[in-house]
């Protein structure tokens, strides 16, 4: 599946492109933090309840409290927990901070209490017609071109990928060694390739060892032929396509090494 | 030679590294343990990278170096711009200042609302003490052979504090899921709003007036009469944000635009929320005051006294604001 974007524009006018995140990396934090949450829930019953378990917990006073308690709980937990984290974490839960997502606001603000509220209050909507299962704001989220359930329509946000993993610094090495052929190639580099066209050699270079044969191949008679249209290659036209965009990679790199 | 591309980063990178850096010890440790060189270098390195970004971009150098100012400058961006944690003054501010508009600012939203949902419970009630085996058809006969039962003796049945105090959590938990359900279903053009509205009227007409003619009226009375201003205006309140919600949406698909929705956000928040406060004493008052042995007159002044809160805060409060000025 291609990735969806989405093109914010700051107040300070930057425009910032996000990933959207998947709908199965939202599925998987989500199952996380219900996991989470049974895991605190059982936990402060359990703590609770060794206390109340010589007694009869549900015919006792001492055991309405525990009732009490628990309802309180529930609803706290019910609809507190998503909106606390999502506030003190920045747009995070524990869930989605393992699988590197982040909530943002859509418009390029600043994420505000106010629409973490509403997305939140809207998972009552989202989890029809079963409660927990979030069936409809899957569907809604996979109809969606910015993978959004109700609750994000509503509060104006959205649900990107923010992972430290994105943050390589670009690498121009490349694996040719050999500067053969530079000197002979160097006349027909006067018109210069774009600094895009200079990045899709250089990944493929880079990449093709790695690419099923296959589909290196054709790659590479895709890019020879887009090249024949900016050079006129005959001169190494009995080389093979990988050669070729070798060739004239170097030719630019090396160009004005004497 | 190196590219052009190359050249911008070998000359940059010293100070992307930096923010880089930067990104990753607020990440793990939050951005309030950074010292103080570091919180002022931080918004500084960003808008030098911003700038940088702005630059490559303008001389089409190659994707993965845009590709990596982008995120770089994409994700420093929401930690710069967090959350502002709310001040003492701004919740003051919004009980004194937005939270008691907020019903008259949305009056016919709640005027509509109360009527579908009170008007829907008197025809019910109407309709069935004329004929009472009418409420069937609203209401299972298994819930009203349940229901019967639990009216049949006084309700002041002398529960223990314990008790009590599990009725009033079960009622803040259930009854106010209750109204975030009829506010959320709103969404669906105010259609899950009014849906919930009016069948949460006709249960109640048909139930009250089920019990009523079989002689049981005096019994669910008492028992509904201190908490029942609170709670059922909630409910209508919850129902009217999401009417709001509703309309909003419309409104904005009418005119291709989010503002609406946008700007309606605020009011619709704070008719939930005036809902769900009710609601809580709604449930304490229904947990503790409503089962009690008190005398009828007790109750009654227990109502009396919220109609009184509520006509204050949300509407001699606001309107005496507003003249002030």
């Amino acid at each position: 599946m291609k990735q969806k974007k989405l093109v914010i524009e700051t107040p300070e006018k930057i425009i910032f492109t996000y990933n959207i995140a998947e709908i199965g990396t939202r599925i998987a934090a989500y199952l996380l933090d219900i996991i989470f949450q049974m895991i605190i829930l059982i936990s402060l019953f359990l703590l609770s309840g060794l206390s109340l378990v010589s007694s009869d917990i549900y015919d006792s006073e001492s055991g309405y409290y525990f009732l009490a308690v628990i309802y309180i709980l529930l609803f706290i937990f019910q609809w507190g927990y998503f909106l606390f984290f999502e506030t003190i974490l920045n747009g995070r839960t524990p869930g989605k901070k393992i699988c590197n997502i982040r909530v943002i606001r859509d418009n390029g603000e600043r994420l505000d209490f106010q629409s973490i509220v509403i997305r939140n209050l809207l998972r009552s909507a989202d989890s029809l017609p079963l409660p927990f299962l979030n069936i409809l704001g899957g569907l809604t989220a996979v109809i969606s071109k910015q993978t959004k359930r109700l609750g994000d329509y509503v509060a104006g946000t959205a649900v990107v990928t923010d992972s430290l993993f994105m943050l390589d610094e670009p690498d121009f090495e490349t694996h040719i060694n050999s500067r053969e052929n530079i000197f002979v190639l160097k006349p027909y580099c006067d018109r210069k390739l774009s600094e895009k066209d200079l990045y899709i050699l250089r990944k493929f270079i880079n990449e093709k060892d790695q690419m099923p044969e296959k589909s290196a191949e054709k790659t590479a008679e895709k890019i020879v032929e887009k090249l024949r249209k900016i050079y006129d290659i005959s001169m190494i036209s009995n080389k093979s396509d990988f050669e070729i965009i070798e060739e004239i990679y170097k030719a630019h790199i090396y160009e004005n090494k004497k | 030679m190196k590219t052009k591309s190359e050249k911008f980063v070998e000359e940059k990178r010293e100070s992307w590294k930096q923010l880089l850096n930067l990104i990753r010890k607020i990440n793990k440790k939050g951005i309030r343990e950074l010292d103080n060189e570091e919180a002022e270098l931080f918004p500084r390195l960003y808008r030098k990278t911003c700038q940088d970004l702005a630059e490559a971009r303008m001389l089409e150098l190659s994707p993965d170096v845009l590709e990596y100012l982008n995120n770089l400058t994409g994700q420093a961006h929401h930690l710069l711009y967090f959350i502002k944690p709310l001040s003492r003054k701004e919740l003051s501010d919004y009980f004194m200042k937005i939270l008691p508009f907020s019903l008259v600012k949305n009056i016919r939203f709640i005027v509509l609302s109360l009527i579908l949902f009170w008007g829907s419970a008197a025809g019910t009630y109407l309709a069935v003490l004329e004929s009472p085996q009418f409420a069937e058809r609203f209401v299972s006969a298994q819930i009203l052979d349940y229901i019967e039962d639990m009216y049949r003796e006084p309700v002041s049945t002398g529960r223990t504090a314990g008790q009590k105090a599990q009725m009033a959590s079960f009622y803040i938990q259930h009854n106010i899921s209750i109204a975030f359900l009829c506010f959320a279903t709103g969404i669906f053009l105010s259609l899950g709003s009014i849906y919930f509205l009016l069948y949460n009227g006709i249960f109640l007409g048909s139930i009250v007036a089920y019990l009523t003619a079989s002689g049981m009226g005096p019994h669910i009375w008492e028992f509904i009469t201190a908490h029942s201003f609170l709670e059922l205006n909630a409910i209508a309140i919850s129902g009217a944000a999401g009417i709001k919600l509703g309309i909003s949406l419309l409104k904005s698909w009418q005119n291709y635009s989010l503002d609406y929705l946008e700007n309606s956000k605020g009011d619709i928040l704070s008719l939930v929320s005036a809902s769900a406060i009710m609601l809580f004493f709604a449930a304490l008052i229904e947990g503790n005051v409503s089962p009690s042995a008190l005398q009828y007159q007790f109750k009654l002044a227990v109502m009396f006294i919220s109609v009184i809160v509520v006509a204050f805060y949300f509407f001699i409060y606001p309107f005496n604001k507003r003249g002030g000025k």
